[in-house]
């Protein structure tokens, strides 16, 4: 039975891929082994405050096929030069940030006061991917790519 | 009439997104100004006449509501019509940022409709 935390991370993360990001969800079979081996992992992590304390921290973990399609159905294709790192990661915490502040609206509710910091991106190997990731993970496909949202309380 | 409109987010993938998005809308736009904090935003304004402001709040150097503050504190600005777009819900922040003449909240992702509706709003305008 799904946490109340994992329910909104599936819930809200899959209005936003829906409705921003314009991709098709489906459910996935499994967690991590969904993603394709020998193939780097995108990070993003987003640490917020609640009421003024430290509440922990979202994370957006997927590969660079998710982040590319996320990239071109929010801004179209890259001009010029071939899709970057550097344009992934404009795309893909962007969408951990709308999925945040979605979550923390559903999840702390209106009335506490959230301060979301800016998210930071790196890429990263399965081993660091396995410590991020927990029980109320919320793992989903989108556009046939796997994508797993995680939120770790402080 | 077109209008000079201001977006200041820190995230450039937003800017450009909030630009395509105002070309969707019907908005009659005749410049668009970019700012990736409140300090360049102010730059702009000391430069620029600004009919509307797109405002993020969460950004590094001036945030949203130092911004505000800022912007309200200056005779010139008092009433320059703000829409602020923020991935944040709290009531608390809607209502502090009501108290400083902020008419249009938007949550992200924003639709067209909403950007057009919001610019109605602020501007006191028939589309």
């Amino acid at each position: 039975m799904a946490s109340k935390i994992q329910e909104s991370l599936l819930r809200q993360s899959a209005t936003v891929l829906e409705e921003w990001a314009m991709m098709m969800i489906d459910e996935p079979k499994g967690g991590l082994e969904t993603f394709a081996d020998g193939e780097e992992f995108l990070i993003v992590e987003m640490p917020f405050l609640c009421d003024g304390k430290p509440a922990g921290s979202t994370f957006a973990i997927a590969q660079r096929p998710l982040c590319n399609i996320v990239f071109e159905n929010v801004l179209g294709s890259v001009e010029g030069d071939e899709m970057t790192d550097v344009h992934r990661s404009d795309a893909f915490r962007e969408l951990l940030n709308i999925v945040t502040g979605h979550f923390v609206s559903d999840y702390f509710t209106d009335d506490a006061v959230v301060v979301l910091s800016a998210p930071t991106f790196h890429v990263a190997q399965r081993d660091e991917v396995e410590k991020i990731v927990n029980a109320e993970s919320a793992y989903l496909i989108a556009d046939e790519q796997p994508v797993v949202f995680t939120y770790r309380p402080n | 009439m077109a209008y000079n409109i201001l977006l200041v987010d820190d995230s450039s993938i937003i800017r450009k997104m909030l630009t395509k998005t105002l070309g969707l809308s019907g908005v009659p736009v005749k410049a668009v100004f970019e700012a990736e904090n409140g300090q360049q935003a102010l730059e702009v304004l000391d430069k620029t006449w600004i009919d509307v402001i797109f405002l993020d709040i969460n950004m590094p150097v001036m945030n949203g509501i130092e911004f505000m503050h800022a912007l309200r504190d200056h005779p010139e600005f008092i009433a320059t019509p703000v829409i602020v777009i923020s991935t944040e819900g709290s009531r608390v922040r809607k209502a502090e940022l009501a108290d400083m003449d902020v008419k249009a909240y938007l949550r992200k992702p924003v639709s067209p409709e909403q950007i057009a509706d919001a610019v109605q709003t602020v501007l006191n305008v028939g589309r």
